[in-house]
């Protein structure tokens, strides 16, 4: 029989019961947690959560793909697959599987938290379907063959108006929706939904759509020129300065990923061991660091670019005296922090680490959030900021050492910390009881150590001169040849193998999750059943 | 001594005993910096000079 | 917790291991960003991003005079070219090569223009993996010092189109 699930913070009995809030009905009170939930920003976390779990899908059988072409002893794809492949892999993962999930999020951060309703489900309906529209049109355009240009697009590499315009529509609806986020909290305040200040969750989310703002208008202003080149208005568009412009949209959305990964961090805490932020304004702070600095931090993927000064490099690589990455170290302390002062309280004190034995390590709402941290932490964290040293870059850029950092940050920390978020949001919001509890154990298990082995296969092949974006490292057909240092091939095994293991650990997730969806026991009226 | 109990209540007073274990991780990860940066600059050092 | 209203008073200062952490943080910090320009006025690797716009076609010609005037051999049909130690030297990426192999001598410094013809390239310098961008319209000058003698492979790393991962070129030095 299902177990009541042990969310400590529901027999917490100093927490008096939410106000009434501005629902007008169309709340129902979730019952494992007690909290409001508002149920037309239910419908529309569902509806954001279940596309991007289908571009997660896209964006994974494509890293399959590319991860055997890329091992040489397997190299399965042609030439212009893979670049075709690669191109559709970016672009799926990077903007559509993550940013439908964030608007997801934003929307739960904006309501139960608050109290509140959604501010409209009009808007919200335009934001879905111009997403949607989007991301149809792109993926139509890539798979078709009208733009093996890569994610970046970088001019004058050329692709079809409807993969820019695809790209554009996709962003006005992301800004759409987080125009909703941001008309709620208006008017949670001013219906006195609640008493105080937002909780840290919602100030998380409220940060990463701030600077969701900021890396949307420099979309515009990259994408709407590069539109109308490809449609032959405008003559030209310079490459120095479309690559300036680009990476504000393209670092600022990274920034994002980082803001929602953190926020989600601090929600499973509480949610899997009933933590609490152990001091608001330092996590707030740090929050507020992000939105400050991280809007003047795009120089560190034009390190070795010509016609941008060393000074300006240097003061915006390092996000203004790196007062960003501070932010980050920060958090990597609070989170653990907060955990660890949870479980000691509940009476895990034996040492310096037998709170971190006794976490609940079979919960992979837990495991997730605890991999996505030291993934994120000690692997893309260390690497990124390493690499983006002005002079060190010389030695990384466009070698396979950058995608190397960036599987660990963006894959192993954020999509990560996405996955275990769903064992909480399936249940809660879908309220359905997960299938195959044993399995989803072992899923996070899975992806984090195969994204480690990705990791490390990539970052070692790169730094021995392996390029990224590169279909054959052994230069056939060239008039020139050139090789490698022969321990590249371990590496690539490594990578190889590492990639197998996490599209393993991914399409569990996937399966799992798409079959307790449709099939998975409902748990209206009851508890979720404890992880 | 009932007003000491109340004030480590409230939301999450971090004592400075309160998380050793976190603060030993977050020094591995600053030596491991520590060490991978320096690293860096001198694998850096030892190529060609460059302006 | 992290999804609750805070208590009224949550605007407090850092205390014991927090402000022990947030200091050693931020002086790891200030440490790295002054490395930079540490570096830069007294490192030898350095990339200063020292270029001049300039059209396609004037780049091109400024190449072709540079191996007519200073061409000493060929190589798979590619002109090899000794430009003055000290001196000037040009470098062209298009799709898909680098034009020309470029024989320099150990222990001198020279000024290489790099640009492209048609679309965006990577200059990937092997093994010592040396990376610079080269754009069209740019003229991107790096002042390069070779070391030791040898045979040193261009790679492209910027993806350029279907032959993107056959465009190699040379270094050679003696």
């Amino acid at each position: 029989m299902a177990e009541t699930a042990t969310i400590p913070f529901v027999e917490d009995p100093t927490r008096a019961p939410p106000p009434v809030g501005n629902q007008a009905g169309a709340v129902r009170i979730c019952d494992t947690t007690g909290l409001p939930v508002c149920t037309t920003a239910q419908t529309f976390i569902r509806l954001n959560a279940v596309m991007a779990v289908v571009h997660l899908l896209v964006g994974g059988v494509a890293a399959l793909l590319l991860v055997l072409t890329r091992w040489p002893a397997v190299h399965l794809l042609p030439a212009d697959w893979f670049y075709r492949v690669l191109t559709a892999h970016g672009l799926n993962m990077l903007i559509f599987w993550i940013i439908f999930m964030e608007i997801g999020i934003l929307y739960f951060a904006c309501t139960t938290p608050l109290n509140s309703r959604l501010y409209s489900k009009g808007v919200a309906v335009v934001s879905f379907a111009l997403m949607l529209v989007g991301a149809l049109m792109v993926n139509a355009m890539i798979w078709t063959g009208r733009s093996d240009v890569l994610m970046t697009s970088y001019v004058p590499l050329r692709a079809h108006p409807a993969f820019y315009l695809g790209i554009i529509l996709f962003a006005v609806g992301t800004l759409v929706g987080v125009f909703n986020f941001f008309a709620t909290l208006y008017i949670a305040k001013r219906d006195r939904t609640y008493d105080g200040s937002v909780p840290l969750v919602t100030f998380g989310a409220t940060a990463a759509a701030i600077i969701a703002v900021v890396a949307l208008l420099h979309g515009a202003a990259v994408y709407i020129p590069a539109f109308l080149w490809s449609i032959d208005v405008i003559q030209n568009v310079d490459p120095v300065a479309y690559r300036v412009v680009w990476w504000g949209l393209g670092h600022q959305s990274q920034q994002i990923n980082v803001c929602a990964m953190v926020s989600v961090w601090y929600l499973m805490g509480s949610l899997t061991v009933g933590s609490k932020p152990l001091n608001q304004a330092v996590c707030r702070g740090a929050f507020v660091l992000y939105i400050l600095f991280i809007n003047i931090a795009s120089a560190h993927h034009l390190l070795v670019d010509p016609a941008v000064s060393a000074g300006w490099k240097i003061w915006n690589t390092s996000y203004a005296m790196y007062l960003a990455v501070l932010a980050s170290m920060i958090h990597g302390f609070t989170v653990p922090a907060s955990v660890e002062v949870a479980l000691r309280r509940q009476g895990h004190n034996r040492g310096l680490f037998g709170w971190l034995a006794a976490a609940p390590w079979r919960n992979p709402g837990f495991s997730g959030m605890a991999l996505s941290v030291a993934i994120f932490g000690f692997i893309g964290g260390i690497t990124g900021v390493t690499l983006g040293t002005e002079q060190i870059n010389i030695l990384a850029h466009n070698t396979l050492r950058i995608p190397g950092h960036f599987h660990a940050t963006v894959v192993g920390g954020t999509s990560l910390a996405f996955m275990a978020l769903s064992y909480y949001v399936v249940p809660l919001i879908f309220q359905r009881d997960y299938v195959m509890p044993k399995l989803a154990r072992v899923q996070p298990w899975l992806f984090g150590i195969g994204i480690v082995l990705l990791s490390f296969g990539m970052s070692f092949a790169g730094s021995y001169g392996v390029p990224r974006r590169h279909w054959d490292i052994e230069f056939t057909g060239t008039q020139l040849p050139a090789s490698f240092d022969a321990s590249v091939h371990f590496w690539f095994g490594v990578m190889g193998i590492g990639g197998i293991l996490a599209f393993t650990g991914l399409l569990t997730y996937i399966l799992l999750t798409v079959i307790t969806v449709f099939f998975g026991e409902k748990n209206e009226g009851r508890p979720m059943r404890a992880w | 001594m009932e007003k000491h109990q109340f004030e480590k209540e409230k939301e999450g007073e971090a004592d400075l005993h309160e998380a050793p274990g976190s603060m030993a991780l977050v020094l591995l990860l600053l030596v491991s910096f520590v060490i991978y940066y320096f690293a860096n600059w001198k694998a850096l050092a030892d190529v060609w000079p460059v302006r | 917790m992290a999804i609750h209203v805070p208590p009224k008073d949550w605007f407090k200062a850092p205390a014991g291991f927090e402000r022990v952490w947030i200091g050693l943080a931020l002086v790891w910090c200030l440490v790295m960003f002054l490395a930079m320009p540490w570096w830069h006025f007294k490192g030898r690797q350095n990339s200063t991003g020292e270029a001049y716009k300039v059209e396609i076609p004037a780049f091109a010609e400024r190449v072709n005079r540079f191996v007519s005037t200073y061409k000493v051999g060929e190589e798979a049909g590619i002109p090899v070219v000794q430009p003055p130690p000290g001196g000037e030297a040009y470098l062209q990426a298009s799709m898909w090569r680098w034009h020309p192999i470029l024989k320099l001598k150990a222990g001198q410094t020279y000024r290489i223009h790099m640009s492209s013809t048609d679309l965006q390239h990577g200059f990937s310098l092997q093994p010592m993996n040396m990376n610079f961008q080269v754009l069209p319209g740019y003229d991107h000058v790096i002042t390069l010092t070779p070391t030791a003698p040898g045979t040193y492979p261009i790679l492209c790393n910027e993806f350029c189109g279907i032959g993107h991962h056959m465009m190699t070129g040379r270094i050679v030095v003696e």
